[in-house]
């Protein structure tokens, strides 16, 4: 090799190598960044499917998921349920109001997913505002981002706002608003005025592009409908106060979805005798019958396990679930008492666990979580049903003293809750003039009751007494009572002290609100705290 | 480009001047009875740009111009000497050892200097030095050898690797290990055992040269090459048994967790234990149980390993080739390691000009482990239940009644048979290949090249008795094929004239790599299988692809006067695609000098060898974050009832850049006879524009986002003393000592300030001023005497026993200041005692396994420290309060332990039979202990805490960590 050759294989190999390797423009493969959505032509789509996925995907781990955090957050605080074994899971603080604070890691995590499905919910609606021409599939997307929007937003401002006032909301404090994806990073909490403002006009837009658009995903109700929107707005007016809208809207919500209660057969958990979640029944296929509005739609593959809803309410008797929650002894006491006849003839019985024992007592498990596809931790979540929108209404027309079209709405329920088998005549179990002078609470008691049992783990029960100033009364055995003394005996059969002091908390202690978490505030100094942390 | 043109022109001009007269020709040999022939000394016309260099067996050939003609034979470690030719055709030259240029060369990566001539810190640890401890792991090898360098070994898992930090720490969130570079290129692997040398390049006076890679440091490792003609044959064999290291965590058994169980009856406002309650709750009998669970599982574990390798080198070729097995079986059932390396090393001397390197290296790793959580479940189940019912078969905590343990699972379950077990396997190979062209004696081109591959395949077991799920056993299984390649493209440049020695070099270099990976799992295994394609349903699949690239120009120049003046600089840029195109770009400069007063003609001392004063300033950087983190990201890989679904995963940065460090050196090396040499640095190193995955407010839809954010400083001095008190015929007692103390302070965050919390809220404060790591945590304040309820410091300084009601304090950080290591080796004839220690000084701890505080439920069983008392009445002085009132998950600074300790880490007997025993034969044998004893202010774990954890230097009692392990072994080492 003459020098010269030489000269020129280093000067050739340098080149090659400059160009080989001159590309460092590398994009991941598995995803895609905001402007490639907006040109992809499923990106509209994708994003708004997305949305829902975020309802259950994990965070950091199986226990760190929305729903989850949706439903033990409301059910866990409320009078319905029993704290029966002491855990290192934050959940504990859902029970013991007083130890919440703002470092919570489930606190955190449903405020952030809260505002991950805002900003994609904006991002699919900024994707549709830069489409030349919209189709009717657009429409029905844009519907439903709407709809999530005020959705989120809402279930935001159940947990960290106290009870819409509607003589004071403007003095109230709401929550952070997101507009859309260009909002500043730090922002001061909008009131709780402007933040219900901001609910109704998500689910107007969400009302006029569903009513402009059209989808095959209507045939799914894992996905919004319009049907959804104005059960929403039933919800929405119901947490205002507004008792005439919520009961024009109810009327728009039955018409749409068919305003169809779910017949006691259909409904009743039919393997009830050995203790068992049915793998047919209503709760194991929320997403097939005409009684879902919207749910949340689970398939094997998204099974949480032990970090499931069911996880904690559902004794498996044999691993698979922690089982350390059940129904506590006022709310079967309001069914009529655990295995007594008028308990049995209501169907809503059959989702209560046969009592097993835990720390020396009796814990009573739900099994509306479990189910489907014969799994013991899958359920696809009936985040609206029409049982909703008529006892919605019925509460409405309790304020507004219309007895008459309150028992209606209230026996459309029950007369699709009697046991087959049972020996009770339908006019029986219906309520009438006498239940309600019977009630403490009258008219809206028997409401509120009924949704209480209706509604039981449905992360509703909590919010209703304290919109409705009614203190949280939880006069029972539990872990919930801080002063118990003997510690977690985790010795079977040994009576912990029945003796001890239950608790009864006002419905303005501002711990039932949750803190603002403390990742938000060290990074936003714009955003108040709750007061009370 | 237009360097390679400028160097097209000075190879030219070069030619022209080859237009000589005389034949010369002769051999160099070393001077001495061995007389062993030199290769490649530089043989120069002094004065011209004529030279050659020798072959393998030692000879030259030259033309000069004249008689007149002087030549200059000059080699790395040897005095440089001229001759003048006169009338002679044959001039054979016996070169003298430069004992003032300390000869050693050190390998810098790109180039090789002499210690000499080094101008920046850097710390050679030679062979002799690395082979006491056996290990398969590096870390372990340097772990107190070298000043500034800090190894922390977190697990005695079987194959597991330590974690190094040179000088501190510098990042927040991009890594912090050093870079690593094999036989010259960046990457690579190895086998310890075929590992002749190993430089640790601690400033930016030679880690520049590496820029954006460079910011943790460089260690160089050079593998072995044949050193004589002779072909040689190596065995090494050992043998170990290993034993579980606790440190100082100890557990209570039944009848002493009995006794303090009692402690949780004990009624909060009569400070009366109710024992009706306490009988009712727990039988006497408990106590006759007595599990001892770690003893189930916990065992000794044994090692082997064998090396053998052969050297020798011809005329045209120098090779190398070792086989090596590494089995171990862990401490603890069913983990085990092995490892087979093989490795080729081969140059050959085609021509006078052309070396071909041709570098094979091959592994196989096969590594065994607990499946899943098992051993926190051992870590927290109690010595009052048994996992066998009385027909002595393992029984489900789930089902079976009366089970203390706070978790209703029996860990024993995982040991069933050894079918039950994750594992991990993978196969690596990477192939170098490196041409060196001499063009003329001062230049040369040299090209390298390493392409590698490697494949892993992980399987994964979950115990559904175990992990609490249903549906039963769930298998993961994930493999990843990776491969990439570098190229490094030189042409480097030596000339010495007169007193003037020069050398430089410039090149290109590129690097790209490539992963993909792809994961499956089921649930539900027949009897006695185990393995994926059984499993009966709940499958998922997923699998992701990532690529890199980064070029970069790369130069460096050094030159030096009388080997009494060092000047050296060098030039980077590079290109990665880490960043946005506008930020893709950075440049890193360094400069450094050094001024050899030991060599001045006016320096007179018989007793001082050696004395050099050095300073170095440079830039590094750093930018392994992973890909694409500057993009916004919708992720596909999620899907809703079966529909495509996107999720956003991550915000855009498009501003995210490099993190830049500035560091500054200054050293003085001073040796004192051939007894002691003692090397001093101060240094000071500013990271800016770290790399942060920072917290935002939630409220934006992202918890984290990656940004560049503010500056760390870290500055520090660093001693290495090493003594040799006794020398003589038969006696030999050398002292090796090194301390480092290191300040670390964070500023430019400005108003910002950053806390980071595990998922429990336990968190660290990064602010202006603060220190990396800097605890932050509820301002404990001991147990009330008056009535044993915990007490904090609230927002006012008022004392308060409302935990909600405390204040968040800074207190204390986990980066220790002080760090060091002491060596020694005492040697009597044949017979070699040497021992290892490390310390590490300063640094706080969180340890909730400490004060084991009582809550309202067994949480475990972790005895207390003699320090710890518990409450029991009024007027108790005590550090565990009244359990009624000590709700569980409380996090504050009352579980802050100091994390000081000095570690015994090796301490090793040999013996060489003496030379001629047995003819051309060599025989080592040793005996050693590694991890020999712990003394320590951390009462309940090792105080080495993995610093990979999300809030560094927490004592997790929540990891099921694999305890460290004792090793004693038997060496054998044959040489023939």
């Amino acid at each position: 090799m003459t020098m010269k050759k030489f000269i020129k294989y280093i000067a050739v190999l340098a080149s090659v190598a400059f160009v080989s390797a001159c590309n460092l423009d590398i994009m991941p493969e598995d995803s895609i960044t905001g402007s490639q959505m907006a040109q992809s032509p499923t990106g509209l789509a994708d994003a708004v499917t997305g949305c829902y996925q975020m309802f259950f995907g994990e965070t950091d781990d199986n226990n760190a998921w929305y729903l989850r955090q949706y439903y033990q957050f409301a059910d866990f605080s409320s009078d319905d349920v029993t704290y029966g074994h002491e855990t290192e899971d934050e959940l504990n603080m859902i029970f013991r109001y007083g130890e919440r604070n703002e470092n919570l890691g489930n606190v955190k995590i449903f405020w952030l997913q809260s505002y991950k499905i805002l900003y994609s919910a904006n991002t699919a609606l900024s994707i549709a505002a830069q489409k030349t021409e919209l189709t009717a599939e657009d429409y029905y997307l844009m519907g439903e981002a709407w709809f999530l929007k005020a959705f989120i937003v809402h279930s935001l401002a159940r947990l960290y706002c106290e009870p819409y006032d509607p003589d004071n909301a403007a003095n109230q404090a709401g929550v952070i608003l997101r507009y859309d994806n260009l909002d500043a990073d730090n922002k001061a909490r909008a009131t709780l005025k402007e933040t219900y403002s901001y609910i109704l006009d998500c689910l107007k837009n969400a009302e006029d592009n569903f009513k402009q658009g059209s989808s095959s995903r209507s045939a799914n109700k894992g996905f919004a409908s319009l049907a959804a929107v104005y059960a929403m707005y039933t919800r929405v007016y119901l947490y205002m106060s507004d008792w005439d809208k919520c009961i024009e809207y109810a009327g728009y919500a039955l018409t749409e979805s068919g305003g169809e209660v779910i017949s006691a057969a259909e409904f009743m958990n039919t393997n009830n005798n050995n203790g068992e979640y049915n793998d047919n029944g209503y709760f194991a296929e929320t997403y097939s019958y005409p009684e879902t509005i919207w749910c949340c739609k689970f398939t094997a593959q998204d099974d949480q396990e032990t970090g499931s809803i069911a996880s904690m309410i559902y004794n498996s008797n044999g691993g698979g679930t922690w089982g350390e929650e059940g129904y506590s002894t006022d709310l079967l006491e309001l069914m009529g008492g655990y295995g007594t006849a008028a308990f049995n003839d209501d169907v809503r019985s059959t989702f209560v666990q046969a009592p097993y024992p835990k720390n020396g007592l009796y814990l009573y498990g739900c099994t509306k979580f479990s189910g489907q596809g014969g799994d013991m931790t899958v359920n696809s979540p009936a985040l609206l049903r029409v049982s909703e929108v008529y006892l919605n209404r019925a509460e409405a027309y309790a304020h507004k003293d219309m007895q008459t079209e309150a028992l209606a709405d209230v026996n459309e329920i029950r007369g699709n809750r009697l046991n087959p088998s049972s020996t009770t005549s339908l006019d029986d179990f219906k309520y009438d003039a006498a239940d309600v002078a019977a009630n403490e609470n009258g008219l809206l008691g028997v409401v509120l009751d009924e949704k209480r049992i209706e509604f039981a783990f449905e992360a509703m029960r909590f919010f209703d007494l304290r919109r409705n100033h009614m203190d949280i009364v939880r006069q029972y055995w539990g872990f919930h009572t801080n002063t118990y003394v003997n510690g977690g005996v985790d010795v079977e059969n040994t009576l912990p002290d029945l003796n001890a002091d239950g608790i009864t908390t006002a419905w303005d202690y501002n711990r039932l609100t949750l803190p603002i978490p403390a990742q938000e505030r060290s990074n936003n100094p714009l955003c108040d705290q709750n007061p009370g942390y | 480009m237009k360097k390679y043109l400028l160097m097209i022109f000075l190879l030219m001009s070069a030619s022209f001047a080859m237009n000589a007269q005389i034949q010369v020709k002769g051999v160099v040999t070393e001077s001495g009875d061995d007389g062993q022939p030199l290769v490649g000394v530089s043989v120069i016309e002094q004065g011209t740009l004529n030279g050659v260099t020798t072959n393998l067996d030692g000879t030259y050939s030259i033309e000069v111009k004249d008689a007149e003609a002087i030549l200059v034979f000059s080699s790395i470690g040897f005095k440089t000497m001229e001759v003048a030719v006169g009338d002679r055709s044959v001039i054979d030259v016996a070169m003298d050892v430069d004992e003032q240029l300390l000869d050693q060369a050190v390998v810098m990566g790109y180039s090789t200097k002499t210690k000499g001539e080094i101008t920046s810190a850097v710390t050679v640890v030679d062979e002799t030095k690395l082979k006491d401890v056996v290990t398969n792991d590096l870390g372990v090898m340097l772990q107190g050898k070298v000043a500034g360098v800090s190894v922390i070994n977190s697990s005695g898992a079987p194959g597991a690797e330590s974690s190094i930090r040179i000088r501190g720490t510098s990042s927040m969130n991009a890594p912090q290990e050093p870079l690593y570079v094999v036989d010259g290129i960046i990457g690579g692997e190895f086998d310890p055992n075929d590992v002749e040398s190993v430089t640790v390049l601690k400033d930016a006076g030679s880690t520049g040269m590496y820029g954006a890679q460079a910011n943790g440091g460089v260690i160089v490792v050079t593998t072995k090459r044949a050193k004589t003609g002779d072909m040689r044959f190596n065995f090494k064999a050992g043998f170990s048994v290993t034993t579980p290291d606790f440190s100082r965590q100890q557990y209570m058994d039944a009848p002493q967790l009995y006794q303090y169980y009692r402690e949780y009856f004990r009624d909060p406002d009569t400070y009366l234990i109710d024992d009706l309650a306490f009988n009712n709750a727990i039988s006497r009998d408990v106590i006759n149980v007595n599990t001892d669970w770690r003893d189930m599982i916990f065992r000794a574990g044994t090692i082997q390993n064998y090396h053998f390798s052969l050297m020798g080198n011809t005329e045209k070729h120098n090779y190398y080739s070792s086989v090596s097995y590494f089995d171990e079986s862990g401490i603890i059932k069913h983990s085990g390691f092995q490892r087979l390396n093989v490795r080729s090393n081969n140059t050959f001397k085609l021509t006078k000009w052309l070396t071909l390197t041709s570098n094979l290296n091959m592994t196989g790793r096969f590594r065994k482990t607990v499946p899943g959580n098992v051993l926190y479940y051992f870590d927290q189940a109690v010595p009052f239940d048994s996992p066998y019912d009385e027909n002595g078969e393992l029984k489900h905590f789930g089902t079976a009644t009366d089970i203390y343990s706070r978790y209703k699972n029996n860990p024993m379950l995982a040991f069933v048979n050894e079918g039950v077990q994750s594992n991990s396997r993978s196969f690596s190979l990477s192939y170098d290949f490196v041409v060196d062209v001499q063009i003329t004696p001062w230049m040369s081109f040299v090209s390298q090249n390493r392409i590698s591959a490697s494949t892993w395949k992980e399987h994964y077991h979950r115990i559904d008795n175990i992990e609490t799920m249903e549906g039963g056993d769930l298998v993961e299984d994930s493999q990843s094929f990776n491969y990439g390649g570098i190229s490094t493209n030189m042409l480097k440049f030596n000339h010495d004239w007169q007193k003037n020695s020069f050398s430089a070099l410039v090149g290109y270099e590129a690097q790209r790599d490539h992963s993909e990976d792809l994961a499956g799992s089921g649930q539900g295994l027949p009897w006695g299988l185990y393995v994926l394609d059984v499993t009966s349903k709940s499958w998922t699949a997923s699998g992701i692809t990532e690529t890199s690239g980064m070029q970069s120009f790369i130069s460096q120049a050094s030159y030096n006067w009388d080997q009494r003046y060092f000047v050296s600089a060098s030039f980077r840029i590079d290109q990665s695609s880490t960043f946005n195109a506008a930020n893709r770009t950075a440049m890193f400069p360094s400069v450094s000098g050094a001024w050899m007063i030991s060599n001045e003609p006016w320096f007179k001392s018989n007793t001082i060898s050696n004395l050099k004063l050095k300073a170095s300033w440079g830039k590094t950087g750093m930018k392994d974050i992973g890909a694409s983190k500057f993009l916004d990201i919708y992720a596909y890989n999620v899907s809703y009832d079966g529909t495509t679904a996107a999720v956003p995963v991550q915000m855009a940065n498009p501003d995210l850049k490099w993190e830049q460090t500035t560091q500054f050196n200054v050293g003085v090396e001073l040796g004192v006879t051939d007894r002691l040499s003692l090397d001093l640095n101060y240094y000071r190193n500013k990271t800016n524009d770290l790399l942060v995955n920072r917290d935002l407010a939630p409220s934006v839809g992202f918890a984290t986002q990656w940004q560049n954010l503010g500056a760390v400083l870290n500055t520090g001095f660093e001693a290495a003393l090493s003594v040799t008190p006794v020398k003589t015929k038969d006696w030999m007692w050398g002292v090796d000592f090194s301390i480092a103390y290191n300040y670390n302070e964070l500023s430019g965050f400005g108003d910002t300030r950053i806390t980071k919390s595990t998922y429990e809220g336990i968190s660290q404060v990064y602010r202006d001023g603060a220190k990396l790591y800097t605890w932050y945590l509820k301002e404990y304040a001991g147990i009330n005497p008056e009535n044993g309820r915990a007490q904090y410091v609230d927002a006012n300084g008022e004392l308060t026993e409302d935990y909600n009601e405390a204040r968040f304090v800074e207190a204390g950080s986990a980066l220790a200041p002080w760090e060091g290591g002491v060596s020694t080796r005492v040697s009597w004839k044949n017979l070699t005692l040497s021992a290892t220690g490390n310390y590490v000084w300063g640094n706080w701890l969180y340890g909730r396994k400490r004060a084991s505080s009582l809550t309202t439920f067994v949480g475990n069983s972790f005895l207390p420290s003699n320090e710890d008392k518990i409450w029991r009445h009024p007027g108790d002085e005590a550090t565990i309060g009244l359990p009624s009132a000590s709700p569980a998950m409380l996090y504050h600074t009352g579980y802050l332990v100091k994390g000081n300790y000095f570690k015994i880490r090796d301490i090793t007997l040999s013996y060489t039979l003496p030379e001629g025993t047995i003819p051309n034969c060599g025989l080592t044998v040793s005996l050693s202990c590694n991890n020999v004893a712990t003394f320590t202010t951390v009462w309940g774990a090792d105080p080495e805490v993995s610093r990979s954890d999300d809030v560094v230097g927490r004592i997790s009692d929540l990891d099921g960590r694999y305890p460290n392990k004792r090793v004693y072994s038997l060496q054998l080492n044959f040489t023939f």
